[in-house]
Order: C-alpha cells, then structure tokens, then sequence
C-alpha cells in the first residue's frame, strides 16, 4: 500500500508539471497527449493489481508490480530521448545563428577588400 | 654526417618552396580554428606568413581570452563566433567564409602551434596535380611516430570507431592539417560541433566519392600542444558524439 501511494504521488506530480508545462506552451499537443496517456496508465495499473497482473501474465512477467517498473522506466527512456533530440535542435539552432553572426561581421569588415583581388590576395 | 629520414624530409620540403611560385600561393586559403589561443596564435600566424602563407584567415571560436584582439593586428582574415561553438562548427564557418573567398585550395591547420607550416607543400601538392580532392596529413604513417603513446591509443580508437561508423579506414583521422580543393571544400558540408568533425569528413569523402590521400608529417609536441590537445575525456565525448551521429542522422 505505501508502495502504492508513493508512485501515485510521483505520477500525480509528474501529471501537474505536464499540464503546467502543456499551459506555458512549452510542449506540443502531441507530446502532452502521449505523456497524459501513459502516466494514466500507470496510475491505473499502480491501484487495479488485477490488471497489472493480467497484463503480466500476457506479456510473460511473473510479477504486475514489474510491469509498473517497465513501463514507467519506457516513459523515462523515451523523455529522454526527446529531450536529447530537442536539445540537439537548440544546439543546432545556436550553431547556425553564431555563424550567420560571424559570416555577417566578417563580410561588414572585409567588403570593400573582398572585391579587390587584383593584387592575388583576396583583397588584404 | 647521414641525415636522419626525417631531416632528408625537411630537406625535400625546403626545396618544395621554390615549387610553391608554380602552385600559386594566392590561390591558397589557410584555415585556423582558434580557442583560447592567445599564447600561441601571432606564432603559428608569423610562422605561416614567413613561409609565404598570406592568405590566412583565423575563425576565433568565442575566445574568453585576447586571441581576437591579437589576430586582429596580424593582417590576416578573422571571424569571430559570439559563443563557443567547438572546433567542428568553427571549421564549418571557415568553410562557409571560404566559399565566399573562393580560393582553389583550402588548408586547414591547428593554432597550437603543432604543425610545422613547411609540411603544406606536401598536402597541397597531390591537389595540385590532380591526385586528390582531399589531402590529410598524417602522424601515424612514420615507421616510429614522434607521437606521446596516450595519443597514440587515443588515436587508434577514433580511427577505429571511424571504420566501424563509417567504414573508412584512415591512419589518422583526428589530424588537424588537411587540405581541401575547391571541389571538395564546396562538396563538404560539417555538421559536426565538436571534434568528431574530423571523422565526419572522412565519411565525406566516401559519401561524396573525392579522391583522397594521406602524406606523413610530424607534429610538434609541447608542453602547450599537448595540454590543448585532445583528453582522454574529449576522446570518450567525441565517440559518443559520432553514436549520436550515427543513430540521429544515419
């Protein structure tokens, strides 16, 4: 029962920071739905032993309780890999604007120059 | 006296400057990626420029040290990131700005000073006469690597973990001095951040089907190359990197 009350807990806190994040517009409707669904679906294992249970028998899990640990630990690998991707997009996105930037201030700098190549050296 | 094979090397070299009139210097873009450099980038520029070498240009890689300001004073090209982006982006805004410069060949060389600048002869001659499109130096192909055996290692697993992600084989993948025809240059698009660029253009070159060559050169290891250069700890960030790479982009 303590077990049980403890991951409810979680799973509630992990609810409201999703709906929170879902208002600021933080995350997509896409991702808010999958998330929803699959932290419900805990929820619903982690009180209905019975389910949880059934669920394991099909999946040739001896114990429900087990099946609560993989499915939460499936949720966790696949936040994180979406985190790693939209970080990598970010990066990706800075990469791009500090050479935009870089490119821009050098051809501010070397304009006039770069039109000269008469003297073989691009212009210096 | 007998020379040594590797002071007859030099000798070769020096006598290759006189060839460098015929390769047309103007037409020769050096490419340095900088960070936090400002102990020994006037060195390696000055060192560049009295070998005939005028057409420089320095990518300072959001330095927090004075390295802008030093290049800045040196006549030569700089660009400068606002933020630190890693060696691989500052080479792929080199690039970028060398296509705009549009020099017919493009060589790249580290700032710390481990290259000696008598070795881009080697590199641009095999562009020069068509051999190659893309040209890398190599510390590995001397029979006794003047090489400290951790980089050695270091550098038999990257060349390794460039095999197996990409199935190319290359004596020394993690080398700094390269050199590229305009072919290649516009060719080759760096997508890489860090040092994992290296293996990125090896993969290039397969993918793209360039022509390409290894020539042997030596580096030279200080106490200030070595310290800059790269750890144990970049090593294992660059192999995780290429997976990511590798399982992201395919």
């Amino acid at each position: 029962m303590g077990f049980q009350i403890l991951w409810s807990t979680l799973i509630v806190f992990a609810i409201i920071r999703l709906l929170i994040q879902f208002h600021k517009k933080h995350i997509s409707l896409f991702s808010f739905s999958f998330f929803l669904l699959a932290w419900s679906l805990v929820l619903l294992l982690n009180w209905n032993n019975a389910l949880l249970n059934k669920i394991g028998h099909i999946l040739g899990i001896e114990r429900g309780a087990t099946v609560l640990v993989y499915v939460a630990l499936f949720i966790l690998f696949y936040y994180v890999f979406i985190s790693m991707v939209r970080f990598r997009k970010i990066e990706q996105d800075i990469d791009k604007l500090a050479r935009k930037s870089a490119i821009e201030s050098f051809l501010k700098s070397y304009n006039t120059d770069l039109t000269d190549k008469k003297n073989g050296r691009f212009g210096i | 006296m007998a020379l040594s094979p590797y002071q007859e090397e030099r000798l070769c070299a020096v006598s290759d400057i006189q060839k460098i009139e015929l390769l047309k210097m103007k037409d020769i873009l050096i490419l340095i990626p900088a960070y936090n450099e400002e102990k020994s980038i006037c060195q390696v520029v000055n060192g560049l420029k009295s070998r005939g070498y005028d057409n420089i240009l320095v990518v300072d890689d959001g330095s927090n040290d004075r390295t802008f300001e030093m290049v800045h004073r040196l006549n030569v090209y700089v660009a400068r990131h606002l933020l630190n982006r890693g060696a691989g982006n500052a080479t792929a805004t080199g690039f970028a700005i060398a296509k705009i410069l549009d020099p017919e060949i493009i060589v790249t060389f580290d700032a710390d000073g481990q290259h000696d600048a008598s070795d881009i002869v080697k590199l641009i001659g095999p562009i020069k006469r068509g051999e190659a499109d893309v040209v890398i130096s190599s510390r590995m192909l001397a029979k006794r690597p003047a090489m400290p055996s951790r980089r050695i290692i270091y550098n038999k697993i990257a060349n390794l973990a460039t095999f197996i992600f990409y199935g190319f084989s290359v004596s020394d993948t993690q080398s700094g001095l390269k050199a590229f025809s305009r072919k290649a240059f516009n060719a080759i698009e760096i997508k890489s951040a860090g040092m994992e660029f290296c293996s990125e253009i090896i993969a290039k070159i397969k993918e793209k089907g360039l022509k390409f060559k290894e020539v042997s050169v030596r580096s030279i290891y200080t106490d200030y190359s070595m310290s800059k250069g790269q750890s144990f700890v970049t090593g294992v960030e660059t192999f995780f990197r290429l997976v990511l790479n590798k399982v992201l982009r395919g």
